[in-house]
């Protein structure tokens, strides 16, 4: 069978030398072997062999070296004791070979250190061959050698190995294999620690079968992970009870995954199949099934490291979700979601969703329709009622004709919503409407301070551009017997750390009466008109603004009692609360007035303050008397810290009625 | 005309002395800025409780 | 006429004194007391009870542009190496809220980059000993 192309031999002395040229093989070929033989123990021989390169298939090895202390050449037998194979830059390690020619047996074993060892059984018979390999405590530090040296991919730094293979075949072709193997104390990491594992143990099971007929191979293997905890970048998993089983054939041109599973703990399951081109190296088709997946851990585990700059950085997600995705020629070509009683609750309580039930569709191409139900919520404070939302998907637009939105006991509606994502993130806009929604439950939602009235608005563009939400129209209030209209209204990363609001309002007719005893401020009658211009919120709280409260045109009962004249008094300071109590004033109730104003340009936490004179005088009139009795309320103090001014008003109106002297 | 003259001058006096201004404006006031720096990262790394620790500590 | 003249002249040296009188007020305070300020801070403090550690074991350094970063993820258990990374991007969109909120304050939006610089050099500035900051693309310890 051995074809020797040319046999140069010459004698040595007390042994021989031997220089073959070349074998040649269908599995193998050998180049320039040396063999020498030698003297050696009692009995025995020396054995040395060096073959300058060995190519097994695309596989080249150079200047392998066999040596045997102990060599013996018996009629049935070959053993080689105390020997040591070395193939330079790549393994060295000492073994001992066994040849039964009865049998047509080899046998490897190399015991690398008291506890590791391997053993290698190879048996042929005429054109067919099979064996077995078993290892024992194999260090894989040997095999870390082997793997390229990328700065890239984790280094393995420890990890054992323990197991056996066996296999058969015939001529060059392997027919079947079945391995069972263990591995443990596995730990690698890479340089900077961003991909890493440490004693991680897993099994493996394996299969390999050829089938009789046709060249196809069919396999399969298991996978359990079963101790340890891995820090892929930037997904943590620690082991409990993880499994992976895949089975498929490989006919030559692709792999087929018939049917796989991966079974996360605590999460669920995952099935995949699919069909991977070797040559083109294209995923022919992929379908990937998760049934039941528990949401909170999908979250917690998956979702939430790559969230963590966006809205749904910190949130609560539970509930079950399925979904398939089906994959052609590399791309998705259809994902069809399924919520079941999922609910979103933000951590720092802007936002929350509670049962949504959804059904959602999505092709490559072609539109498709979202059936998804919301069974209540709230956004920033405010509460949602149930709604129905039937979504137009197509591609990555969305598209809303029309919806009812319950907000508190009113409805808003939106049209012709959109939305689509593009390179700087999703943007969408509305037009719509809310129709009347009564102040007392909104600001019962909002936890502000109780109002009466209604707030309605008609809505005609809302848009989001990636930062901020605009609203081109005017959203009117009917509060405390006036209007309020609200326009140029702007809401600048709402959703972000420090969201900032702008609007201007104008405030008409506003019944004082109503208003003041709202605040428990002391009672005023009349009706105040209130300018608010370039308001500026940050975090919900007033940084900017020029407002301007003076008394609305036309005949109505302007009279202002004396606690209220007080508190109006003690937000100036608390002087001119005493010069009206010391003064004959105090044993009226109540005033006339002709005229109230006042006026504050909010900077930098600052209240530039003002009264009914637009001209800045050292004094102002923030009361101006007509009448009998009358009274008029001047105003010294320009610069008000906003903090000081907050405090005296907090103060005031939860005091109720100042006691009078 | 004269008078009208002299108006438009001095508007355009005006005009050029405000958009000075503006450019004083823009000066960035690098010396508060890393004032008020200070005293945020004092605050939020607690520098102050720190310094007076150390010298509790060393009183005892 | 000549009244309204004299008047517009008034108003111009006005509006320069005016002017001229900002840059030396902006120049003794910045304004840092917002609301939005605030709520920042108080939310960087509390966080720093939990990088505090971090900073000592060299797993996270102080970068150039006022933000912070992970250094050596090996100075931190497999299972908090997570922790921390969410750690160093919630403090990171805080410093960066923060170095816009500054700006928006003092009504110069455009200082914002000015603004983070300072920070920048501050934060090192008034670091621990021991603790590791980037500086020309290397890491120094403090």
């Amino acid at each position: 069978m051995f074809c020797l192309l040319t046999l140069p031999a010459s004698t040595a002395f007390s042994g021989f030398a031997l220089l073959l040229d070349g074998i040649r093989h269908p599995v193998f070929q050998a180049q320039s072997i040396q063999v020498r033989l030698g003297d050696g123990h009692p009995g025995a021989g020396q054995l040395e062999i060096v073959i300058a390169e060995i190519k097994v298939r695309d596989y080249v090895w150079k200047d392998v070296q066999l040596s045997c202390a102990v060599f013996q050449y018996k009629s049935t037998v070959i053993e080689c004791e105390d020997g040591y194979v070395k193939i330079p830059e790549l393994v060295s390690f000492p073994v001992s070979l066994h040849f039964y020619s009865d049998t047509q047996t080899i046998k490897i074993k190399s015991n690398l250190t008291k506890n590791e060892s391997w053993t290698l059984t190879l048996q042929w018979k005429g054109q067919s061959w099979q064996g077995d390999v078993t290892i024992r405590n194999v260090s894989l530090d040997s095999i870390a050698e082997w793997l390229p040296d990328l700065e890239q991919m984790p280094k393995l730094r420890s990890g054992r190995v323990n197991g056996t293979v066996l296999f058969s075949g015939s001529e060059t072709d392997l027919k079947s294999a079945v391995m069972d193997l263990s591995i443990e104390a596995l730990s690698f990491s890479d340089q900077a620690g961003l991909r890493a594992g440490e004693n991680i143990q897993i099994a493996i099971k394996a299969g390999l079968d050829r089938s009789k007929h046709s060249n196809q191979l069919y396999w399969h293997s298991e996978i359990f992970w079963q101790q340890g905890e891995v820090f892929w970048q930037p997904i943590y998993m620690a082991a409990a009870n993880h499994h992976l089983s895949m089975r498929g054939v490989f006919d030559g041109e692709a792999m087929h995954l018939l049917d796989g599973s991966l079974m996360f703990a605590e999460l669920g399951t995952f099935q995949f199949s699919g069909v991977f081109d070797i040559s083109s190296k294209r995923l022919r088709v992929f379908e990937l099934k998760a049934n039941k997946i528990q949401l909170s851990t999908l979250y917690e585990q998956v979702l939430q490291p790559f969230l963590r700059d966006t809205t749904f950085a910190e949130i609560e997600f539970t509930g079950h979700a399925d979904w398939t995705v089906r994959l052609r020629d590399d791309a998705v070509q259809s994902i069809q979601l399924d919520l079941d009683d999922v609910s979103i609750v933000d951590a720092r309580n802007r936002f929350a969703f509670y049962r949504i039930n959804a059904r959602i569709p999505w092709l490559h191409e072609g539109a498709t329709i979202v059936d998804l139900r919301v069974q209540n919520g709230h956004v920033l404070k405010v509460p949602l009622g149930t709604v129905r939302v039937p979504l137009e998907l197509n591609q990555f637009n969305v598209f809303l004709p029309q919806l009812a939105l319950p907000v508190l006991d009113g409805l808003l509606k939106l049209e012709n919503f959109s939305a689509g994502y593009t390179e700087k993130g999703w943007r969408w806009k509305f037009n719509g409407g809310l129709s009347p929604v009564s102040m007392e439950a909104l600001t019962d939602a909002l936890q502000v301070q109780r109002m009466h009235g209604t707030l309605s608005g008609y809505i005609p563009e809302v848009r989001y551009d990636g930062t901020n939400v605009s609203v081109n129209g005017v959203l009117q209030l009917k509060v405390f017997d006036g209007s309020v209209v609200i326009h140029n209204l702007k809401l600048i990363e709402p959703m972000g750390l420090a969201p900032h609001l702008k609007a201007d309002a104008a405030m008409r007719n506003l019944d004082l009466e109503l208003l003041t005893g709202t605040f428990s401020f002391g009672k005023m009658e009349g009706r105040v008109d209130i300018d608010v211009r370039n308001l500026e919120l940050a975090n919900w709280m007033p940084v900017h603004f020029d407002a301007h409260l003076f008394s609305s045109s036309g005949n109505y009962s302007r009279r202002i009692s004396q606690a209220a004249i007080e508190n109006i008094s003690a937000l100036g300071g608390e002087g001119a609360v005493a010069a009206i109590q010391r003064s004959i004033l105090r044993f009226f109730e109540e005033f006339r007035y002709a005229e109230i104003g006042w006026r504050c340009k909010l900077r930098l936490n600052i209240c530039y303050m003002g009264g009914i004179e637009s001209e800045p005088l050292s004094r102002y009139t923030l009361v101006k008397g007509g009448g009998v009795p009358a009274i008029t309320v001047m105003g010294y103090n320009r610069v008000v810290g906003w903090q000081e001014l907050i405090t005296r008003l907090l103060r005031i109106t939860s005091e109720n009625e100042p006691i009078i002297q | 005309m004269q008078r009208k003259l002299a108006w438009i001058v001095q508007f355009v006096f005006a005009t050029m002395l405000l958009s000075a201004c503006v450019t004083i404006n823009i000066y960035f006031p690098a010396a508060a800025a890393e004032k008020a720096a200070d005293k945020i990262i004092e605050e939020v790394w607690q520098l102050e409780d720190e310094k007076k620790e150390e010298k509790e500590e060393k009183e005892e | 006429m000549n009244n309204c003249a004299k008047y517009f002249l008034l108003l111009s040296l006005y509006l320069l004194f005016a002017s001229m009188s900002m840059p030396g007020f902006a120049q003794a305070n910045l304004e840092v007391n917002t609301p939005a300020i605030t709520s920042i801070k108080q939310r960087m403090q509390s966080r720093h009870a939990e990088l505090v550690e971090y900073y000592n074991s060299g797993a996270i350094g102080l970068t150039q542009d006022g933000m912070i970063t992970v250094r050596d993820a090996n100075a931190v258990s497999l299972a908090k190496r997570q922790q921390v990374n969410s750690l160093v991007s919630a403090e990171n969109q805080d410093r960066n809220a923060l170095y816009r909120e500054i700006a928006r304050a003092n009504n110069h939006p455009e200082w914002e980059s000015k603004i983070r610089s300072t920070f920048g050099q501050r934060w090192i500035n008034l670091a621990r000993n021991g603790w590791w900051y980037q500086s020309g693309g290397r890491w120094v310890q403090k």
